[in-house]
Order: structure tokens, then C-alpha cells, then sequence
């Protein structure tokens, strides 16, 4: 599904950080898994993709390293840091938050479509 | 990385995908190993993505649509190398600011250099005013030449012999100081300037004193306004000898009007044209008032002599004894010939004329260095209020007051003006130690002139006022008092608290070989009565 650019930029990061919080993995791999954990609701841009984990690298949230995948590849493999794991601790009460809050102006517990 | 790797890293990715990692990479404009690391990760991607894919056709379908997901290689490019810029660490961030910094000022100091270096030369300029010119006239005042003693007092200087070395070096005071050789030759001396004291004397007659500048010599600056000077105070000095012996030999009446004939001269070289000038009448005038002194000390003048003297130093007492208006001519010309004209009267600095920039050398680079220079019509203004300001300080106030401010004034000048400027605080002095030595002397008369009519001393100086002897009372500029006077038993004591501004109850100065020395002492007053004297 296509959302509004302004509207993903927010969300991306936080996304990002939630799965390689769960493990490492390399980019495609993180691509996909966004894809599916989402039921491809969620597609981010390959484009945007590498950027965005660049960005998070440069900001210490994510560290990004060399290493032969199980295929016997070299990937960049993607790992989330100590300082990334308070952001996304951060980010998830300030999305709880959010979420709570567009409850309550649409009046039900369900969004509108 | 392997070798085949090294010579074709994109492996089996269809070429559209080849084409668009390139693309990316070009793109990105960046150091060779990132982009080599972001290029491996694309292409890791693409042959992920391509993994499953069976036939030819089906990767070349799969890698176009991964390219469309992609979007614009332009775009990621960028977005990539922003993202990887922003991964630098710290220290190689400020690493290649300080450098950019760095490149940024030596491209502009050789922006300066070059400036500087080409600008305009101060000798292709015009100079529309003529100060040479400006001064003639101005010195002149319209005047008829045949007014002018100068012309006569250089055919004197011309005719004049030299003093002898001996008396030059001499401590005598006096005539009667010398031996019977002395003496001889002092007199063959004053014999063999009979014919130059004579014209002289003519040249005093004449009502005024003013230079006839070189006008064939444009530049204000390259032309000569010190060589005659010193053979002026020279002559000076002989003829205040003539007039001493004059006095000795008991012809006190042609003395004191030959005192007052060279006093007169000294005076009208003051308050008028280039400062030295006015130095030099102030020193003849200085050299006048101490023969004047030594003549009061040594002989005994008659009342009527007294007041003739006494009269003749109060008739000039409130003359300007400087006048800096030449020397501010001499900026202007300055200015002239390092400013560009641009018809409105704000022009630029040529190439010399960076020196206006600042109060210091640092001040002045740093100025040029931001192009911050003044323009003509600011210059001219400062010049002004800075020529202004310390003309009225020659004249409005006393030296001691004045001294601490001098200082201010010259230090918040440009250099280039600092550089013209003349020492304002020691000419303030000098000008100030003339009104003094004035004062001490028309008041030294009166009381002498008081003690002739009542066989008695006055107790103050106020009772010598009171009695009409004197007109003010006498100002001393060392302390912004009067002068100090007391009666001491058949004589009395009259000072000036001196160069070193403190009361040392009458005690003269000396200079560094002992001798007395009214002025420039470190220690003593400069003491008008009693005359000091040598020690023998």
C-alpha cells in the first residue's frame, strides 16, 4: 500500500528499529520482512530504504557490518545499537500515545478507512 | 573483494540493474570507498531479488520492476551520499571544515594580496589642489611682500659668522663670565657681525614674518621648509649675545630695545606657517626672555626700562603661539594623493591608502582584509575634528589638564594620520612653558619694578595686582595655579612648579651635567628669581 510520503517518514524509522530489534539482517532481507509483518500493507521504498538505514547509521541507532549470510554471500547485515533500542522504546510510548489520541477525536475504536 | 569481483562486481544482474547501480553510484558523487561499499549492498540486492528467478527474461522483468520500486537513481544517489556524509565521524567532520575554513581564507587573502597588489598606483591620480600654493596664500594673508622681514633676515643669515665653538660650549651667562682671551675673541666675533646684526635689525622693522614656500615643488611633502631655520636661531643667539654685552657695557637702552626687537621677531613666527617655524620663534623667543633675565640680574635697569619690557611681553600675551593649520594642509595633501576622486567627495583608498584603515597595524590588516576602508569624505572629517580638536586644546586650557587627553587623541587617530601628526603633547608643552616663562617674566619686572618705587618687596602677588603692577595674576601650567611667589628677607622667590609638577620650595632644576635648567628637569622648579647660576 502507497501512504502519503509525510505521513511514512515518521513511521519508517521507528518500523526499522522495531524489526532489528528483533534480529539482525541485511537489506533485502529487512525489506521483506517489513513487507510481510505487515501484510504488505506497509511497503517501504527500496529507495528509501537504504537511505533511511545510512540516516539511523549516521545517528548511532543502527550499525551496519560486513559478514557471509547462510547462502554463503557477503551481506551488510544491520543490527540494532544500544542507543537504538532507547529510541525505540521512546518512539513506541509517543506512537501508543498517538494512537490513543486518534482514537479518541474519531470517536471509535476503529479508524475509518 | 575477489579479482573477478574486482573486474565485474555486478556478476549475472541484468544490464538494466548494472546500468541503474551505476547510475546510482555516479550519482552520488563521493569517496571511492563508500560508494564501492554502497554499490556492493545494491547489488547484493538485486541478486536477492533476482535469486528465484529462472529465466533470462524473467530476471531482465524482475530487475526492471526492482528499478521502477527503486525510483530515481539521481535521487537515491543524493539521498545516499547525505546519509553517508552525516556517518563521519566527529573528528573528521571538523578534520575537513577546519580545511574548507582554511581554503576559504587563503582564497581570500589572495583576493586581498591581489587587491592590493593591482590597485591603484597613488601616481596615476590627480591632485586638483595645490597645497604648496594654498600655504603661500594663506601664510601671506594677502599681504604686501614688501611687509615680509624674510627675505631680509636670510641675507643676514647669509652675511652672518658662525659662533665661535668655544662659546657654543660654553656656561657663561654673561660677558664678564670670560677670560681676557675670551673676551678678545668674543668681541672679534660680534665686530665681524656688525654688517649681519645690522640688517637684521632692519629685517625686525618689517611688520611681519612668512615663508615663500617652493612651488615648483608640487608635493607639499618633498618640499624644504628646514634649512634656514636653524641659521634663524642661530643669528638669534648671536644677537642675544650682542645684546648682553650691549648691557654690560652699561648701554642697557639700546639693549633692552634690541631685546624687544628680537622677542618681537621670535613672536611673529609663531601662530604661522609649517610648526617647526613656529618652534624655532618660540625657542628665539625663550632665548630672548633669558637674556632679558640675565640682563635684570646683572644690571640695573631703570624703571622706566622695566615697564618698557614688562609692556612690550603683555602686548602679545594672548597671541596663538601655535597654529597647526599647515600641518592639516600637509593631511589633506596626503589625503589627496591616496584617495580616488569620485566627484562627490567620497572616494576610495588606492594602494597606500590602506594606511587610513586602522588605529594599529592589526587594526589596519584586519581592515583591508574585509574591505572595510574608509572613504575620502570620512577621512577628511576625522582629519578635521582630530586637527579641531587639539588646536582648541593648544589654546583653552592648561597644559596639565590637557597632557592625559593628548594621548587619547593621538592613539584613536588612523596610523596614517598618527604618522603626520605631530607630537601634540610635547608641542602643547612647549606652548605651554612659553605662556609660563611669559608670565614669570612680567612678573619678575613688576616686582622689580615695585621694589624701584617703594624700596620694598610686595607681600603677595595679589597686593602687586591690587596695585596695578601686573594685570592678571600669573598662571603656572605645572599646576594650574599661579606662580609661586614669597618675599625672602632683602629679595624674593618667584617659580614655577616646573616639568616634574610638584612644589620643591624653590629649588632649580638641573640638567643631567648639573648645570641649571629651567625646564625639562625631572627634579626642581624651573625658578624665574632669584636668576640661578652655574656652579663655578
Amino acid at each position: 500500500m502507497k501512504f502519503e510520503r509525510e505521513l511514512l517518514k515518521g513511521i519508517a524509522p521507528v518500523v526499522v528499529l522495531e524489526i532489528l530489534s528483533r534480529g539482525k539482517m541485511y537489506g533485502y532481507e529487512l525489506g521483506e520482512a517489513i513487507c510481510s509483518k505487515s501484510q504488505d500493507i506497509l511497503t517501504l521504498g527500496q529507495g528509501t530504504l537504504y537511505p533511511l538505514l545510512y540516516n539511523l547509521e549516521a545517528q548511532k541507532l543502527v550499525k551496519g557490518q560486513w559478514e557471509t549470510a547462510p547462502s554463503g554471500r557477503k551481506r551488510r547485515y544491520y543490527s540494532i545499537t544500544s542507543k537504538g533500542k532507547e529510541r525505540l522504546d521512546t518512539d513506541k510510548v509517543q506512537l501508543a500515545d498517538l494512537f490513543r489520541a486518534l482514537k479518541l477525536v474519531f470517536g471509535t475504536s476503529v479508524i475509518p478507512a | 573483494m575477489t579479482d573477478k569481483n574486482r573486474k565485474n562486481p555486478f556478476g549475472n544482474l541484468p544490464d538494466c540493474a548494472a546500468d541503474y547501480i551505476r547510475l546510482v553510484i555516479k550519482k552520488m558523487r563521493w569517496r571511492r570507498k563508500v560508494r564501492a561499499d554502497v554499490q556492493a549492498e545494491l547489488i547484493a540486492h538485486f541478486e536477492d531479488a533476482l535469486k528465484n528467478c529462472k529465466t533470462d527474461e524473467e530476471k531482465e522483468k524482475t530487475a526492471k520492476e526492482l528499478t521502477g520500486n527503486f525510483g530515481n537513481a539521481k535521487m537515491l544517489g543524493v539521498l545516499a551520499r547525505r546519509a553517508k556524509k552525516r556517518c563521519r565521524p566527529l573528528w573528521r567532520k571538523v578534520l575537513i571544515h577546519s580545511l574548507q575554513a582554511l581554503g576559504v581564507i587563503i582564497l581570500y587573502i589572495t583576493i586581498c594580496a591581489v587587491y592590493i597588489a593591482t590597485g591603484i598606483d597613488s601616481d596615476k591620480l590627480n591632485t586638483p589642489v595645490n597645497y604648496v600654493e594654498w600655504l603661500n596664500d594663506y601664510v601671506c594673508n594677502g599681504r604686501d611682500e614688501s611687509l615680509n622681514c624674510t627675505p631680509m633676515i636670510k641675507k643676514a643669515t647669509d652675511i652672518a659668522v658662525p659662533m665661535p665653538k668655544w662659546l657654543e660650549d660654553s656656561n657663561a651667562t654673561w660677558p664678564g663670565d670670560f677670560n681676557e682671551i675670551q673676551s678678545k675673541e668674543f668681541e672679534n666675533w660680534l665686530a665681524q657681525n656688525t654688517q649681519a646684526f645690522e640688517t637684521l635689525k632692519k629685517a625686525f622693522d618689517k611688520p611681519y614674518y612668512w615663508s615663500i614656500y617652493d612651488t615648483n615643488e608640487f608635493d607639499l611633502m618633498k618640499a624644504d621648509f628646514y634649512s634656514p631655520l636653524s641659521k634663524y636661531r642661530n643669528l638669534a643667539k648671536a644677537m642675544n649675545w650682542q645684546i648682553r654685552y650691549q648691557a654690560y657695557k652699561n648701554n642697557t637702552e639700546e639693549a633692552v630695545n634690541n631685546t624687544i626687537k628680537l622677542c618681537s621677531f621670535g613672536q611673529k613666527m609663531q601662530g604661522n606657517g609649517m610648526l617647526i617655524e613656529q618652534l624655532v620663534g618660540i625657542a628665539i623667543e625663550a632665548i630672548t626672555h633669558s637674556t632679558v633675565f640675565a640682563m635684570l640680574d646683572r644690571t640695573a635697569l631703570t624703571t622706566e626700562q622695566l615697564e618698557k619690557l614688562q609692556n612690550f611681553a603683555r602686548q602679545h600675551y594672548n597671541d596663538t603661539i601655535i597654529d597647526i593649520s599647515a600641518e592639516k594642509a600637509f593631511q589633506y595633501d596626503f589625503i589627496q594623493r591616496n584617495f580616488t576622486d569620485d566627484g562627490k567627495g567620497g572616494g576610495r583608498p588606492v594602494r597606500e591608502g590602506i594606511t587610513f584603515a586602522g588605529r594599529t597595524l592589526q587594526e589596519m590588516v584586519l581592515n583591508a582584509l574585509i574591505f572595510k576602508l574608509p572613504d575620502k569624505r570620512e577621512v577628511i572629517a576625522q582629519t578635521d575634528k582630530l586637527y579641531d580638536d587639539l588646536q582648541q586644546s593648544f589654546e583653552d586650557n592648561n597644559y596639565r589638564t590637557r597632557n592625559e587627553q593628548y594621548e587619547d587623541i593621538f592613539k584613536n587617530a588612523p596610523m596614517a594620520i598618527q604618522v603626520f601628526l605631530p607630537a601634540v603633547g610635547k608641542i602643547a608643552e612647549i606652548s605651554w612653558r612659553l605662556k609660563t616663562d611669559r608670565d614669570g617674566l612680567i612678573t619678575t619686572l613688576a616686582v622689580l619694578r615695585y621694589h624701584k618705587e617703594t624700596n620694598s618687596y610686595p607681600e603677595s602677588l595679589d597686593e602687586l595686582l591690587n596695585k596695578g603692577y601686573i594685570k592678571q595674576i600669573p598662571f603656572d601650567a605645572y599646576r594650574a595655579g599661579s606662580l609661586t611667589y614669597r618675599k625672602t628677607g632683602d629679595s624674593f622667590l618667584l617659580y614655577s612648579f616646573g616639568s616634574d609638577f610638584d612644589d620643591d620650595g624653590g629649588k632649580t632644576g638641573a640638567d643631567k651635567k648639573g648645570r641649571p635648567q629651567k625646564w625639562n628637569t625631572k627634579d626642581g622648579d624651573a625658578v624665574f628669581w632669584p636668576v640661578p647660576h652655574p656652579a663655578k
